[in-house]
C-alpha cells in the first residue's frame, strides 16, 4: 500500500517536531491539571530509582558500623524513598491513564469532525487518500498513546541522570558504567528496525491468513466452501500462510534476540568490572560496603534503562507517524473547506428548475474525466429518470448535485443561482437522498429513520409517516419491540435485518424531511423487487406531482428497471461520460436510440 | 469493597452464588479455566517447546535469588577483605563471590531475551495448531447445521477470539511466565529469609501476597477498560465509527449528521466512563492503605534485620543476604502489572476452541455415513419425494411434503416469493441439510447413501451471497475446481463465458491481482464485476465435472446490457447441464426448460412458460405484472401492492 502521498504525509522530518508538539498541546488543552501532574510524578519516579539504591547503601553501611539510630535513619529513609517510588508509579500510572482517555476523546472528536465535517467526499473515496485515513482509524489509539511513549522517555531521562549522579559520588571512574550500556541502546534500535522491517515484510501474509481464517470460520462462505470442497485448501493454505509468518518472524526473533542478548553481555561484563573496581577501592578503604551494595543494587536497572530508552524512542517515532497522518487530514480538511464569502440564500420553491451547463469532472487524482460537457435542465416540478450502464456517470451526477465534489469545469445552478453560491449547509437541508450503499445505522429503529431529519429524530409520527411512505412498515411491525428495536448485530440486544429490509428503512429515511426542493434516488431500490420498486415511484411520481405545485421540487431516479423508469417525466440517457439522449420515454422510444435499445432489450424478456 | 475472587467486577455472572469463601474460591476456579486450558495445550502442541520454555522459567525464577545471595555474601564479605588487605584470603573471598555474584547476573540478563524468544515459539506453535483446530471444525462437517445455529456460532466466535492480534495466547503465555518465574523468585525468597527464622521468610511474604492480591484485584478492574469494551463502550465506539468511517459518509452529510453524531458520542462515552472513573476511585484510596502496608512491612523487615546486624546477632553477610532477599521477595510477590489482564483475556478463547471439533459434531444435521461414488450423476433425474423440512429449532416446516422432479441435462426455473424456500430447496439438494422427511433420490439413489462430499463435487453453483476472496483472480476462478487452479486455460475459458474476461483484462495485474486494495498492488472491484468473477467460478466448476448448475439470482449487481449477455447465453451455458435457476426476473426464467412456482413449501405450479401462462394462475400472475409494465399502452399502475414482497431474515 505505499505510495506516493504516503511518502509526502511521513517524508519531511520537521514535521516530527510538529507532530510531537501538536499532540502535547492537544493533551494540555484537554486536562492541564493531569498533564502538569504527570510530568511531576513522571520526574519524581525516575530520580527515586537512584534513592532507593543510595538508602540501601545507608542500611548496609548503618549495619557495618553496628550505628543503630543510623540504622533507624536508614530504614525510614529506605521507606519512604520506596514509598514515594510506589505511589508515584502507581498513581502517575492512574494519572496518565486519565489524561490519555481525555485525550483521545478529544482526539476522537476532532477525528470525526474532521472526517464528518469536510464538505465533500474526495477523503472518503479516493484510492491513496482512503489509505492514509485507514491507517489513521486502525491505529486511532495510538495518538493518545504517543503521550505515553513521551513519558516514559522522560522518566528515562530522570532516571538517567539520578542514577549518573550517585554512581559519580562513588568515583567518577563508575560513569564509564551508563557508557556500556550504550551497545545496547543501538543494538537495542537496531533490533526494533529488523522487527518491524519482517513485520512489514510479512503483513501482508499475515493479513491474508486472518482472511483466510475468516473464510474457514465464519458462516457466510460456509456453503461455497462446501460444494466446491474448499475446506481443506482454506485450512491448508492459512496453515502454510502461518507457518511462513512464523519463520519470518522466528527469524527476525532469533536476530534481535541475539543482539539484546549481545547488549547484556557486554553491559554484564562492564558491570563486573565496574564490581571489580569498587571492590578494589574497599579494599583499599577508599569506599564502604554500602558502596559496593548500591552498585549492586544500581546495576540491573542502568542497562534496562538504556535498553528501554531505545524502545521508548523507537515506539515514540512509530507513534509521531500516526500523528503526522492525523495532521495530514487537518491540513486536507482546511484545504477541502467549501468556503462561500456571501452565500445567496436557497430559494424557497423553484421555479425553473436545476441546470448543468458544460459540466465536466474528473476524480481528483485521477485522469479519466467521467463526466464532459454535460448541459441538462432539471425543469421544476419533474420526475428525472437516469439511465446508463454501469461506469456511465449516472451517481456522480448524482454526486454533483449533493456537491460532493464541485465540476471540475461548468457550473451547475438552481434557479440560477451558481450552486457553488450556496451555502453546503443550506443547501443539502434542501435535499433528501438515498442511495445504493446506504448506511445501515445501528440504532433504535425509530432512530435509524429519524436521523433522516434531526428536528424529528424522536417523533414517532413523522417516522410512522415516513415508513408508509417507503412501503417499510411492515420492517418496523416485524420487530418485536416496533420501533424501540435496536437494530445491527453489534448490540447484544440487537436485530439483524436483511439487505431488503435495511433498504426499506433507508429509503424511510430519505422520505424523512417533510418538503425537499430536490429527492434523489440513486438505486435505492435494488435489494427491493421489481413490483415494489414500481409501486414506490409511481407514489413518488403523484408526490412530486403535488409538491410541485408548492416547492416546484425535482425527484431524481437512477435505475436499471426500464420498467419504472418509463414512468418519469424526464428520462436522461448517460453514456461514457456524457448526456445522449433525454425526453420523455416516448420521445425516446421514438427517436430508436440508447434508450430504444436498452429498452427493448429488458422488454424483450417479457415478449 | 475490594471484592476478591470476583474475576471481572463489571461482568458479574448470573446464577452463580456470589458470597462465602466456598463461592469465591468457585468462581476463582472456574475463571482459570482458559488458563488452565492454554497450559494443558502447550505440551500437546508442542512438547520441546514447552520444556524450553518451562527451564528458562525455572532458571529465570532461582538465578535472582542466587544472585541475591551471592550479592548479599560479597557485601558481607568486605570487612574480611578490608582487615586483610589486599591479597589476603579475605580479599580473594570477596573476588570469588564477585565473580560467582558476577555471573549470575550476567545469565539472568541473556537469558531474558531467551525466554521471551521460547514464548514467542511457542505462542506461534499455539496459536497456528489453536487456529487450525477452530477451521477444521467449522469447515469439518458436511452439513451447515452448525453455522446457522446460534448457539455453535457463539461458540465459534468465542473460538475466534483467539485470532487476536495483540492480546491472544502468545501475551497470556508471556504473562504465565513473568508471573511463573516472580512467584518463583518470591518463594525462593522466602525460603532464604527463613532459614534466619522460620516464621520471618512466610510473616514478610503473607504481608505482600495479601496486599498484593489485593491490589492486582483493584488493578484489574482499573486497567481493564484499556482491553475490553464493555457494551455502553461499544454504543460509544459506534457512533465515533459511524462519523470516521466511510460506510456512511453519504447520508451523515446530506442529513447532516456530524454534530448530531458528536454529542452522542461525547454523551456516551462520558456515560460509560463515568462507572469506570467510580470503580477506580474506590480503589484509589485502598491502593494507599495497600501500599502503605507493603511499605512498612519492607521497612520494618528491614529494621529488623538492621537492628540484628547491629545488635551482632546475625554478621553483615547474613544481614546484607536477608536484605537482598527482602528485596527478592517485593520484586516477586509485590508487583502489580496487566499479566493477570492478559492471562484471562489472551486465553479466553482457548477452551471453546479445543472443544468447537466436539461441539460442531454434535450439531450434525447431515449424516455423512454414505459411500457410494457420486460420479455421473445424475443420469436421469434428481427427485424430490415427500421432503419434509424445517430449520433446526424452527417449528414451522418450510416444506411439508415436497415433490418435485428435476430431469437431468435440462433447466429448471424456481419462483416464488422471498421465503418460499427457493435457497433451502437448493441447500437439501447440496446436502447442507438433509430433510427430516421423505427423500431426495438421485437416480433412484437416496442422496444419503452417497458418499456426501463426492455429491457436493458433483454441483457448481453461485449463491446470491457468494464469496468475495480477498485473493487473486486465479483463485477467486479457481477455487470453483481446485483441481484446474493452474491450468488457465480453463480458467480463461470460464472467464470468457461469465463475460469476466473484460473485468480481468481491466486489473492491473490481470490474473494476479488481488481483489482487495489492502494488498500492494491490489484492486477494489464493483459488485457487477465481482459477480461476474463469481459466475466464471460457477463455471469453472462445470468444466472441473460438475454436472449441477445453480444459479441463484446471478444477475442482482449487473446493469441491462450485462444481464441481457448472460441470459442470452443461458441456454449455451446450460447446455447438457442439470440447472436450476432462482430469479425475480421473469425475462431469465422463461428461458428454462421447465418452471416451477413454489408456494408454502409446495410446488403449486409446474410446466414451461408458455403452459404457466396458459393456466393464468400464480405465475401468469407475477409474470404478467412485470411484463406488462413493459407493455406498450401506457397505466398499469394500480394493481401493484399485493405482491410486494416481505423479506426475511433467516434463510433466503
Amino acid at each position: 500500500m505505499s505510495d506516493e502521498l504516503d511518502r509526502r504525509v511521513l517524508g519531511e522530518d520537521r514535521q516530527r517536531w510538529r507532530s510531537a508538539m501538536s499532540i502535547l498541546s492537544i493533551a494540555v488543552r484537554a486536562d492541564p491539571i493531569r498533564s502538569v501532574g504527570t510530568l511531576v510524578l513522571t520526574a519524581a519516579n525516575g530520580l527515586t530509582a537512584a534513592l532507593m539504591a543510595y538508602s540501601f547503601k545507608l542500611v548496609v553501611d548503618a549495619i557495618a558500623r553496628a550505628d543503630s539510630g543510623a540504622i533507624l535513619v536508614a530504614c525510614a529513609i529506605t521507606a519512604v524513598a520506596g514509598g514515594v517510588r510506589s505511589y508515584s508509579s502507581l498513581y502517575g500510572f492512574l494519572l496518565r491513564q486519565r489524561l490519555g482517555e481525555s485525550t483521545q476523546l478529544e482526539i476522537d472528536l476532532r477525528l470525526m469532525a474532521l472526517t464528518s465535517g469536510i464538505a465533500g467526499m474526495e477523503h472518503h473515496e479516493r484510492g491513496d487518500y482512503v489509505d492514509q485515513l485507514t491507517r489513521l482509524r486502525e491505529r486511532r489509539s495510538q495518538l493518545s498513546n504517543t503521550l505515553n511513549a513521551i513519558t516514559n522517555a522522560v522518566s528515562v531521562v530522570f532516571e538517567t541522570v539520578g542514577t549518573i549522579g550517585v554512581l559519580a559520588s562513588v568515583s567518577p571512574a563508575l560513569l564509564a558504567l551508563p557508557i556500556a550500556g550504550v551497545p545496547s541502546f543501538f543494538l537495542e534500535a537496531r533490533a526494533e528496525r529488523i522487527r518491524r522491517e519482517s513485520w512489514e515484510s510479512t503483513t501482508e501474509r499475515y493479513r491474508a491468513t486472518r482472511h483466510l481464517f475468516q473464510l474457514g470460520t465464519t458462516a457466510p462462505p460456509g456453503k461455497e466452501l462446501r460444494i466446491f470442497g474448499l475446506g481443506r485448501a482454506i485450512q491448508d493454505r492459512h496453515r502454510i500462510g502461518m507457518g511462513e509468518t512464523r519463520d519470518v518472524m522466528t527469524d527476525a526473533n532469533l536476530r534481535t534476540q541475539t543482539l539484546a542478548a549481545t547488549g547484556w553481555l557486554v553491559f554484564s561484563v562492564a558491570f563486573v568490572a565496574a564490581l571489580w573496581l569498587v571492590a578494589d577501592q574497599v579494599i583499599a578503604g577508599g569506599a564502604t560496603p554500602g558502596d559496593l551494595a548500591m552498585v549492586l543494587a544500581l546495576g540491573g536497572q542502568m542497562n534496562a534503562q538504556v535498553a528501554a530508552l531505545a524502545g521508548t524512542l523507537s515506539w515514540l517515532l512509530q507513534s509521531l507517524d500516526i500523528v503526522r497522518r492525523y495532521l495530514w487530514l487537518e491540513d486536507h480538511a482546511a484545504a477541502a473547506e467549501l468556503r462561500t464569502a456571501t452565500p445567496s440564500a436557497v430559494p424557497a420553491r423553484l421555479v425553473d428548475g436545476i441546470r448543468l451547463e458544460g459540466v465536466s469532472f474528473t476524480y481528483p487524482g485521477t485522469e479519466r474525466p467521467i463526466l464532459s460537457g454535460v448541459d441538462l435542465h432539471l425543469p421544476a416540478g419533474s420526475t428525472v429518470a437516469i439511465v446508463g450502464d454501469n461506469g456511465a456517470g449516472k451517481s456522480t451526477l448524482v454526486k454533483l448535485l449533493c456537491r460532493f465534489y464541485e465540476p471540475t469545469a461548468g457550473r451547475i445552478t438552481v434557479d440560477g443561482i451558481p450552486l457553488s453560491d450556496l451555502s453546503v449547509l443550506e443547501w443539502r437541508a434542501a435535499l433528501a437522498a438515498g442511495f445504493q450503499d446506504f448506511a445501515k445505522p445501528e440504532l433504535a429503529a425509530q432512530r435509524a429513520v429519524g436521523i433522516g431529519d434531526l428536528d424529528h429524530l424522536d417523533d414517532v409520527a413523522a417516522v410512522r409517516d415516513a415508513l408508509a411512505r417507503a412501503s417499510a412498515t411492515d420492517v418496523v411491525d416485524g420487530l418485536a419491540d416496533g420501533l424501540g428495536t435496536q437494530l445491527g448485530k453489534s448490540f447484544d440486544d440487537g436485530v439483524e435485518l436483511s439487505g431488503g429490509q435495511w433498504q426499506k428503512l433507508a429509503l424511510g429515511r430519505a422520505l424523512m424531511r417533510p418538503a425537499p426542493l430536490l429527492l434523489l434516488l440513486d438505486e435505492p431500490t435494488a435489494a427491493i423487487d421489481a413490483e415494489t420498486e414500481h409501486a414506490l415511484f409511481q407514489r413518488f411520481a403523484g408526490a412530486a406531482k403535488k409538491a410541485a405545485e408548492e416547492t416546484g421540487a425535482i425527484t431524481v431516479l437512477v435505475s436499471h428497471r426500464f420498467s419504472t423508469v418509463r414512468m418519469a417525466d424526464l428520462i436522461v440517457v448517460v453514456d461514457a461520460g456524457g448526456v445522449v439522449e433525454c425526453g420523455s420515454h416516448h420521445v425516446l422510444m421514438g427517436r430508436g436510440g440508447l434508450y430504444a435499445e436498452l429498452y427493448d432489450l429488458q422488454a424483450s424478456g417479457y415478449r | 469493597m475490594v471484592n476478591e475472587g470476583s474475576s471481572i467486577p463489571s461482568r458479574p455472572v448470573a446464577g452463580e452464588p456470589r458470597r462465602g469463601i466456598i463461592g469465591a474460591l468457585r468462581r476463582r476456579w472456574e475463571a482459570s479455566a482458559p488458563p488452565r486450558a492454554l497450559l494443558g495445550y502447550l505440551p500437546q502442541v508442542d512438547r520441546r517447546g514447552t520444556i524450553a520454555l518451562a527451564v528458562l522459567v525455572l532458571l529465570l525464577g532461582v538465578l535472582p535469588v542466587a544472585f541475591a545471595v551471592t550479592s548479599g555474601m560479597l557485601i558481607g564479605a568486605v570487612p574480611d577483605a578490608v582487615e586483610g588487605g589486599p591479597g589476603s584470603a579475605g580479599a580473594d573471598r570477596l573476588l570469588r563471590l564477585l565473580l560467582l555474584s558476577g555471573a549470575a547476573f550476567t545469565a539472568i540478563q541473556v537469558l531474558g531475551p531467551f525466554r521471551l524468544r521460547a514464548v514467542w515459539n511457542l505462542g506461534w506453535s499455539v496459536e497456528i495448531g489453536l487456529q487450525q483446530r477452530v477451521i477444521a471444525a467449522s469447515t469439518g462437517p458436511v452439513g451447515i447445521a452448525h453455522l446457522e445455529d446460534p448457539r455453535t456460532l457463539d461458540r465459534i466466535a468465542v473460538a475466534r477470539g483467539i485470532d487476536h492480534e495483540w492480546l491472544g495466547p502468545t501475551t497470556a503465555i508471556e504473562a504465565m511466565a513473568n508471573i511463573a518465574s516472580r512467584y518463583l523468585v518470591g518463594m525462593g525468597s522466602v525460603l532464604v529469609l527463613s532459614t534466619w527464622h522460620w516464621w520471618f521468610g512466610p510473616l514478610v511474604a503473607s504481608m505482600y501476597v495479601i496486599s498484593g492480591s489485593r491490589l492486582r484485584t483493584g488493578f484489574r478492574a482499573v486497567v481493564e477498560t484499556m482491553y475490553v469494551a464493555t457494551p455502553s463502550f461499544r454504543r460509544a465506539n459506534y457512533y465515533r465509527d459511524l462519523a470516521i468511517e466511510p460506510v456512511a459518509a453519504k447520508e451523515t452529510r446530506i442529513f447532516d449528521l456530524g454534530g448530531w453524531l458528536r454529542e452522542r458520542y461525547r454523551e456516551s462515552w462520558l456515560a460509560a466512563m463515568t462507572d469506570v472513573w467510580e470503580t477506580r476511585k474506590r480503589f484509589r484510596a485502598a491502593f494507599m492503605v495497600l501500599m502503605t502496608m507493603t511499605i512498612l512491612a519492607k521497612g520494618g523487615a528491614f529494621l529488623y534485620i538492621g537492628l540484628s546486624g547491629a545488635r551482632g546477632e546475625i554478621t553483615l553477610a547474613t544481614a546484607a543476604v536477608l536484605l537482598r532477599a527482602v528485596n527478592g521477595l517485593a520484586d516477586g510477590f509485590g508487583a502489580i502489572g496487566d499479566d493477570s489482564v492478559k492471562i484471562a483475556q489472551g486465553s479466553l478463547g482457548v477452551p471453546a476452541a479445543l472443544s468447537l471439533e466436539r461441539e460442531t459434531a454434535t450439531n450434525l444435521q447431515v449424516d455423512a455415513h454414505g459411500i457410494r461414488d457420486a460420479a455421473g450423476l445424475p443420469g436421469s433425474a434428481i427427485t424430490f419425494d415427500g421432503v419434509t423440512f424445517a430449520y433446526p429449532g424452527s417449528d414451522l416446516p418450510l416444506f411439508d411434503g415436497l415433490d418435485l422432479t428435476i430431469e437431468a441435462g435440462r433447466s429448471l426455473a424456481v419462483v416464488g416469493v422471498n421465503g418460499a424456500g427457493k435457497t433451502t430447496l437448493v441447500k437439501l439438494l447440496a446436502r447442507l441439510y438433509d430433510p427430516q422427511g421423505g427423500a431426495i433420490t438421485v437416480d433412484g439413489i437416496d442422496l444419503r447413501e452417497l458418499d456426501a462430499r463426492s455429491w457436493q463435487r458433483r454441483i457448481a453453483a453461485i449463491f446470491q451471497d457468494f464469496v468475495r476472496y480477498e485473493l487473486p483472480v486465479t483463485d477467486n476462478v479457481g477455487f470453483g475446481a481446485i483441481d484446474l487452479l493452474h491450468d488457465r486455460d480453463a480458467l480463461q475459458r470460464a472467464a470468457d463465458r461469465a463475460g469476466a474476461a473484460s473485468v480481468i483484462d481491466g486489473l492491473p495485474a490481470g490474473w494476479d491481482t488481488v481483489l482487495s486494495r489492502q494488498y500492494e498492488g491490489g484492486s477494489d472491484i464493483s459488485g457487477g464485476e465481482w459477480q461476474r468473477i463469481a459466475l466464471a467460478r460457477a463455471l469453472l466448476a462445470v468444466e472441473g465435472g460438475a454436472g449441477v448448475l445453480v444459479l441463484d439470482e446471478p444477475t442482482a449487481n449487473l446493469d441491462v446490457r450485462s444481464e441481457a449477455r448472460v441470459y442470452d447465453s443461458f441456454l449455451e451455458l446450460t447446455r447438457g447441464l442439470t440447472s436450476i435457476v432462482i430469479s425475480h426476473r421473469f425475462s431469465t426464467v422463461r428461458r428454462a426448460d421447465r418452471i416451477v412456482v413454489l408456494e408454502h413449501g409446495r410446488v403449486v405450479e409446474d410446466g414451461t412458460h408458455d403452459q404457466l401462462v396458459a393456466l393464468g394462475g400464480r405465475y401468469a400472475t407475477m409474470y404478467e405484472l412485470q411484463a406488462s409494465r413493459f407493455a406498450d399502452e401506457d397505466d398499469h399502475g394500480d394493481e401493484v401492492v399485493d405482491l410486494v414482497e416481505v423479506e426475511t431474515v433467516a434463510h433466503e
